[in-house]
């Protein structure tokens, strides 16, 4: 696959693009995460959670394709500094030889503390009541209307409107919640 | 923030109206929170989508790292990675090859999974079970969309996977067919076999003989696959 059709799927979130960076990369990967305190388990997750960065910032306009700028190169960067991120909260904690490809330090740690925000968000999203992750998911992921919403949901078109907000409110309630406990 | 003003930032991060007209119309809200506010629900969009794309990327690649597979046989390892490979030039090759009919050789081999007993009383696996149920009455369309929902929902299991794959094959979505059952193919489990042969259908169908050739070998080295005989017979019928 040529470096725009990667950089395509990623954006449209392609189960065949996946799987080619899966084929293609997740060796070099898991070869980087043995390497450094880690297992076959650790560098499946680091692979799935490098994919969702860089599906995050291609969707975010923090990662543009330019001649110089190799997709691959690019995730296996962002896998490298996400399994520094892990490390890092681990006792026995031993630093990585210090390049890490991406362009640099400040640059990394904010697009590190993106990544944990967006993590931390999913993460509450999920203990969202069973409707609300639906109706959510529906409209925001599956990019569903909110006719086809309502249809799928049996609720009308402006429950299912006021309900997106009520859901949207929690969601950042309990974000709030757990950040800043005492807001 | 109420319902409008959450409204309209939408309508902003959607690009329907410019940022000037948000501010105008928001002209209540301070320019910081109003920053804060438009931040705080891009992230909360994103961190939806990426639940979404999680569970997405959960069902489609492969549990086990490819290390961990090297602990099956060493005749299993290389099937499966033959076959991983020939998904990937069969999914590659769809992209530049344009689609023909799906009748012919696809209409003679058709293998039509009659689907899992339900048994409605499992009622922790109830949806599961309802979306089977439409698997079971040859509703592809409803079951796809029901077993896709489970997965959007983050509940996902190899018999979920399986029957969505071959819930598309039927509705002759091909190249879903293949994506969907891709992991089942390299995995060893209860539907590697099935998934294996469905494969095979997909490119049957696709009318990509050249893929076919690729997939039916690993079939064919195992004579106690359950569609060994049918490879065989495949094998014999694909055009010089």
């Amino acid at each position: 696959m040529t470096n725009q059709e990667i950089f395509d799927g990623i954006a449209r979130r392609d189960n065949r693009t996946f799987l080619y960076l899966y084929q293609e990369y997740q060796g070099q990967i898991q070869r980087m995460v043995e390497k450094n305190s880690g297992n076959a388990e650790d560098a499946l997750d680091i692979f799935q959670e490098g994919i969702i960065a860089l599906w995050t910032n291609i969707k975010q306009g923090k990662f543009q394709l330019q001649d110089n700028a190799k997709v691959s190169s690019y995730l296996f960067a962002l896998c490298r500094n996400l399994w520094i991120s892990k490390l890092r909260k681990r006792k026995d904690f031993k630093p990585l030889e210090e390049s890490n490809d991406l362009s640099d330090h400040e640059e990394t740690e904010a697009m590190m503390a993106q990544h944990e925000m967006i993590s931390e968000l999913e993460k509450h999203f999920r203990q969202l009541g069973e409707s609300c992750r639906k109706l959510l998911s529906l409209f925001y992921y599956q990019k569903a209307s909110l006719k086809t919403i309502a249809d799928q949901m049996a609720i009308t078109e402006k429950t299912a409107k006021n309900n997106k907000y009520r859901c949207m409110q929690s969601l950042k309630s309990i974000y709030q919640q757990n950040t800043n406990p005492s807001s | 923030m109420n319902s409008d003003q959450f409204e309209l930032i939408e309508r902003f991060l959607d690009g329907e109206i410019s940022r000037k007209e948000l501010a105008e119309q928001l002209s209540d809200v301070s320019p910081a929170a109003l920053e804060e506010e438009i931040a705080m629900m891009k992230s909360m969009r994103i961190a939806v989508e990426a639940a979404g794309l999680r569970d997405q990327l959960t069902a489609a690649l492969p549990k086990a790292a490819p290390k961990q597979a090297k602990v099956r046989s060493l005749r299993s390892w290389r099937q499966g990675l033959a076959i991983a490979a020939s998904v990937l030039v069969l999914i590659l090759a769809y992209v530049f090859w344009p689609k023909a009919e799906t009748e012919g050789l696809y209409a003679q081999y058709e293998y039509i999974d009659p689907g899992v007993p339900v048994l409605m009383s499992q009622s922790d696996q109830h949806a599961m079970y309802d979306a089977l149920t439409y698997y079971s009455e040859e509703d592809y369309a409803t079951a796809i969309s029901k077993l896709s929902d489970l997965q959007t929902q983050g509940i996902n299991n190899d018999t979920i996977t399986y029957y969505l794959g071959a819930s598309y094959l039927y509705q002759e979505q091909a190249n879903e067919a293949i994506g969907s059952l891709a992991r089942l193919t390299i995995e060893d489990g209860p539907f590697r076999a099935r998934a294996e042969w469905l494969t095979t259908l997909a490119a049957l169908q696709l009318e990509d003989m050249d893929q076919v050739r690729k997939l039916l070998p690993s079939i064919l080295a195992d004579e106690t696959h359950p569609f060994h005989t049918q490879a065989q017979q495949l094998q014999a019928d694909l055009p010089d």
